[in-house]
């Protein structure tokens, strides 16, 4: 009798043990995570059934490699995750396909559904928030005047904070960190939407020279040698060289392996006229099991799990209950965010940069004047954009 | 058969004792060999593939820096990628022609214009982008033809003023990565491959994984190009170690990832060969634990099994010294002490004959205390009753003699009951200084005997008038020749006996009393002085008689022995000490 109830009681247990899981192909994700953010995501898809077969695509080829994969839709991958500059291209190619309703319906934050949108239709969904913001060491004593209003102030207090040994500002050399100063002279990277060229005028040379300016006076912290920027930076920050860095959440752990206090360690101030971003996922057109990719995607925002990696990688949530959960640094990442403006929605946005930050290094090395950089960098959005309009 | 189960014992505590430990510290071998081994294979082969990884990556790199510093040097001052004359048409050929020559990686370099049409060197390999987005170059994923798989290395050629003038496209000669693979020193069964982003093999040391064919689908490649940096997977009965080379650098990594695979049996063989090896060596320590156990289980039971047997000719009575059993440490010992015991045991037997003889006398002293007791009473009336008559009678009376003897008598008989008691409460009247001339109690005895003496017919002569005094008391000692007498009288019906004293040495007399009977035999000599020891018939003897005159004698520190008197019968002789004073003369 008992010996019954055992064995009825075993075959319970084990038929409960398989029942939920879904059995079926892998889910295969491309990615462009950072090592730190593919470490945790390793940890979430252990052991997960459908399992997840993950390939990592570095950020510097990813948008081209996945433009090829997808153009082919050979090899085609389920989920993709993606920078919201590319989600226009790939959306006006028909390339992505949107999320179930259950999810769009999701209490996506303004900020982030924003960027996963095209032509007022959620085509992805947002994994985490970004854009450029100021980071200070928590400890070390803000500069004056603090927090900057403008760039002229951010200039003044990162001119104060200049000593022997110590530069005020960090940043890097890419048109992308341009783009506050461009928007503190009252001009824009080409927008695409509305056919303006942007960098047109006065202020966009003035910009430039300005960066060049404080390059030369030693505000602005060296560039250290292309492809090693990120471990440059963090450490130069740890060594307290930097009294403030313009960077943005990628370099959150990076910035907290190299400093004693890890990620409690870091300030953040909003900066003004700074670029506002997003990274997505996205289910391809393509995809052989969109429904399982969703279920991926799904779990890869939920709230719990946004505020898990807010804790352990600074990345800011893109659900409101994410948002509430989440780690103090994220928190002040989103606030410091609030009032950065996202750069011009348009399927040319992200190809900008190809030519603008060539030309800012020639400028700040001193090899071009701001005019001439500039007169390259408009001859080729010119093109560009007469390209974009056939 | 005790003795072979102790040595059975013996072997099995030795062996239990070495199997305890031998295997606490073979499971605790196993166990750490095992995890400590397989995660130094994992980062040993880690070590490696970081290396050959680094190696193929500075490769790349290196050649990305020549071709970088060329393009930047060939666009520094052009509009545009069109050659400016011929003079710049055969500088641009140079140009390629030397990162032909002194880049070994580089096969082909291709300059084309921003829009992709070819300048100089040839036409734009198929496949290949002109690096837009990719941060102004890249290296692209393999290409496999007849002449070999390439890569192509596409760098954006900008001019001062970082204008887009053309773009280099150096197509990488593939075959140092599988030269690379082949300089590496693999341990056994181990194979290297490098694939690209897709999972297609681009050189490998495995046979079966031909350069060109994908190699997706398989799991260790499928992790390696997933993972963000470096990991290792299980299955199979096969270990991989990977590493994706595209986290070497965040904007400028190579979409290629290096997986180090090899059979588990050979790569924990140094982990078996250490597990097979804490096995023979256990089971050599379990053998020679035996062996030892065994010699020293024989050299150990040896002598236990000599002192048994020792010990059972002991509890049969056979106390008689031997040379004591030799032994290693307590055995020795033992054999030693069970030799001192059986000594023990043997004058622990005499010593209980002793006391059973002491019991005997205890229970003697028992009866006599109550004998005197009920006799005491009689005698009182006795001689009460003999005062009382002699009272009647004038002093010449006929009975007077006769009733005066009677009151005597009595009078002696209490003053041996009281004698009896005093035996039974193991009085010392020694304590007494007594002191008795010999002389008068020997006149006392014979007057008392006179009867007895006429009666059978005997002679009794006592010659002790000038002997010195004695320590002894007087009522004792006349008891003492009462009773030798007697029984010289009882042994020598109508002989000669006398009773005589002469000096010893140290102070110290001898008194005889000697008879011409048939003597005490020398085996009887010691026995007849324990009390109910007779020869005479029941109702004649009580066998007290010399128990009682031992017991006087000791009690006064005196000693008393028999031999054969000079005239053949029996001497009874008294070795006393002389009184230093002679006290005046005791009425009986
Ligand atoms: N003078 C003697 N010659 C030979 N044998 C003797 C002599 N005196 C004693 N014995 C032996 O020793 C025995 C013990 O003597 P003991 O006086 O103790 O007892 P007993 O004479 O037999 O009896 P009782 O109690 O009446 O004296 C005697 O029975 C006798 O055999
Ligand atoms: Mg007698």
């Amino acid at each position: 009798m008992q010996v019954r109830i055992w064995i009825a009681g075993a075959l319970a247990l084990a038929a409960c043990d398989r029942a939920p899981r879904a059995e079926g192909p892998p889910v295969r994700f491309a990615h462009t995570l950072a090592p730190a953010e593919a470490a945790a995501l390793d940890e979430l898809i252990a052991g997960r059934a459908p399992a997840v077969e993950a390939t990592l695509l570095p950020f510097s080829r990813a948008e081209a490699v996945l433009g090829a994969t997808l153009a082919s839709a050979d090899d085609c991958p389920d989920l993709l995750r993606i920078d919201a500059t590319w989600l226009p291209a790939l959306a006006a190619a028909g390339r992505v396909s949107p999320p179930p309703p259950a999810l769009a319906a999701r209490a996506w934050l303004p900020a982030g559904r924003e960027l996963a949108s095209w032509d007022g239709r959620l085509l992805a969904v947002p994994m985490s928030l970004d854009g450029l913001v100021l980071i200070r060491p928590a400890t070390a004593a803000p500069p004056t005047p603090w927090p900057p209003a403008d760039l002229a102030q951010l200039e003044a207090a990162a001119a104060a904070a200049t000593t022997a040994g110590r530069h005020g500002l960090g940043l890097r050399v890419d048109g992308y960190w341009l783009v506050p100063f461009l928007r503190g002279h009252g001009v824009d990277v080409a927008d695409g939407t509305r056919g303006t060229l942007g960098i047109d005028g006065a202020g966009a040379e003035a910009a430039l020279a300005d960066l060049a300016a404080l390059f030369a006076r030693g505000v602005i912290a060296p560039p250290p040698a292309p492809g090693a920027e990120a471990e440059h930076e963090a450490a130069a920050f740890a060594r307290g060289e930097l009294a403030i860095l313009i960077s943005g959440p990628w370099a959150y752990p990076a910035l907290a392996t190299a400093g004693a206090d890890g990620l409690g360690g870091l300030a953040i101030d909003a900066l003004p006229g700074a670029p506002r971003g997003a990274q997505l996922l996205a289910v391809p057109s393509c995809a052989r099991a969109p429904e399982r990719a969703w279920e991926l995607a799904g779990e890869l925002t939920a709230p719990a799990t946004q505020a898990a990696w807010s804790r352990r990688l600074g990345a800011v949530p893109t659900t409101e209950d994410g948002l509430a959960a989440a780690a103090p640094l994220a928190r002040a990442t989103y606030a410091a965010l609030a009032a950065a403006r996202p750069l011009p929605r348009h399927p040319l946005s992200a190809a900008l940069f190809d030519d603008l930050s060539p030309a800012v290094a020639a400028v700040v090395a001193g090899d071009a004047t701001p005019a001439e950089a500039l007169d390259g960098v408009r001859r080729a959005w010119t093109r560009a954009l007469a390209a974009g309009a056939r | 058969m005790r003795r072979r189960s102790l040595a059975l014992r013996v072997i099995g505590v030795l062996t239990l004792a070495a199997l305890i430990p031998t295997l606490a510290i073979g499971t605790l071998a196993f166990a750490r060999t095992r995890a400590d081994l397989e995660r130094e294979v994992v980062r040993g082969h880690l070590a490696l593939i970081r290396a050959l990884g680094a190696g193929l990556d500075a490769t790349l790199q290196d050649a990305r820096r020549t071709v970088e510093i060329a393009a930047a040097t060939w666009a520094d001052t052009r509009v545009d990628a069109a050659p400016a004359s011929e003079l710049d048409r055969r500088a641009t050929e140079r140009l390629l022609a030397r990162l032909d020559r002194d880049v070994p990686v580089i096969a082909r370099v291709t300059i084309v214009d921003p829009t992709g049409a070819p300048v100089a060197g040839g036409a734009l390999p198929p496949g290949v982008d002109l690096g837009a987005r990719s941060f102004g170059g890249y290296v692209g994923d393999a290409a496999f033809s007849a002449e070999g798989a390439h890569v192509p290395l596409v760098v954006q050629a900008r001019s001062r003023t970082g204008a887009l003038v053309g773009v280099f496209v150096a197509e990488i000669d593939l075959g140092f990565v599988a030269e690379a693979l082949r300089g590496a020193r693999l341990g056994a069964g181990a194979t290297v491959t490098v694939v690209d982003g897709r999972g297609t093999v681009v050189a490998s040391t495995d046979r079966r994984a031909a350069v060109g064919t994908s190699r997706k689908g398989d799991v260790a490649i499928d992790r390696a190009l997933g993972a963000a940096a470096e990991g290792h997977t299980s299955r199979a009965d096969e270990l991989a170690v990977f590493r994706n080379l595209a986290s070497y650098q965040s904007l400028r990594g190579v979409r290629w990832a290096i997986v180090l695979t090899q059979p588990e049996r050979d790569a924990y063989a140094v982990a078996a060969a250490t597990r097979r090896l804490t096995l023979l060596v256990a089971v050599i320590a379990l053998a020679l634990a035996l062996a030892v156990g065994a010699f020293l289980a024989a050299r150990l039971t040896r002598p236990l099994a000599a002192l048994a047997t020792r010990a059972d000719a002991i509890a049969h009575g056979d106390t008689a010294p031997t040379p004591p059993i030799r032994g290693p440490g307590e055995v020795g010992v033992l054999g030693a002490r069970i030799e001192e015991m059986a000594g023990r045991i043997g004058e622990r037997a005499e010593l209980q004959a002793a006391l059973a003889r002491g019991d005997r006398l205890a229970s003697v002293g028992v009866m006599a205390a109550q004998v005197a007791h009920e006799i005491n009473n009689p005698l009182t009336t006795v001689l009460g009753y003999a005062a009382l008559l002699a009272e009647d009678k004038p002093a010449d009376h006929a009975d007077r003699a006769g009733l005066e003897l009677i009151a005597d008598e009595a009078t002696r008989m209490k003053a041996i009951v009281a004698g009896l008691l005093g035996y039974a409460r193991a009085e010392t009247d020694g304590d007494r200084a007594a002191a008795v001339a010999p002389g008068e109690i020997g006149r006392l005895v014979a007057a008392l005997l006179a009867p007895a003496v006429r009666k059978a017919k005997a002679s009794l002569t006592v010659t002790l008038d000038d002997a010195p005094a004695i320590a002894f008391d007087g009522h004792a000692l006349q008891q003492v020749l009462v009773n030798l007498v007697t029984n010289a009288l009882h042994a020598a019906p109508g002989g000669a006996i006398t009773v005589s004293w002469g000096p010893l040495p140290g102070g110290r007399i001898a008194l005889d009393v000697c008879d011409d009977g048939p003597g005490v035999p020398p085996a009887e000599r010691a026995r007849v002085f324990d009390p109910f020891v007779t020869t005479k018939p029941a109702g004649v003897g009580t066998g007290l008689g010399l128990a009682v005159v031992r017991h006087l004698v000791t009690r006064a520190g005196a000693a008393i022995a028999v031999d054969d008197a000079p005239a053949g019968g029996a001497r009874f002789r008294l070795t006393v000490a002389t009184a230093p004073v002679v006290p005046p003369a005791e009425a009986p």
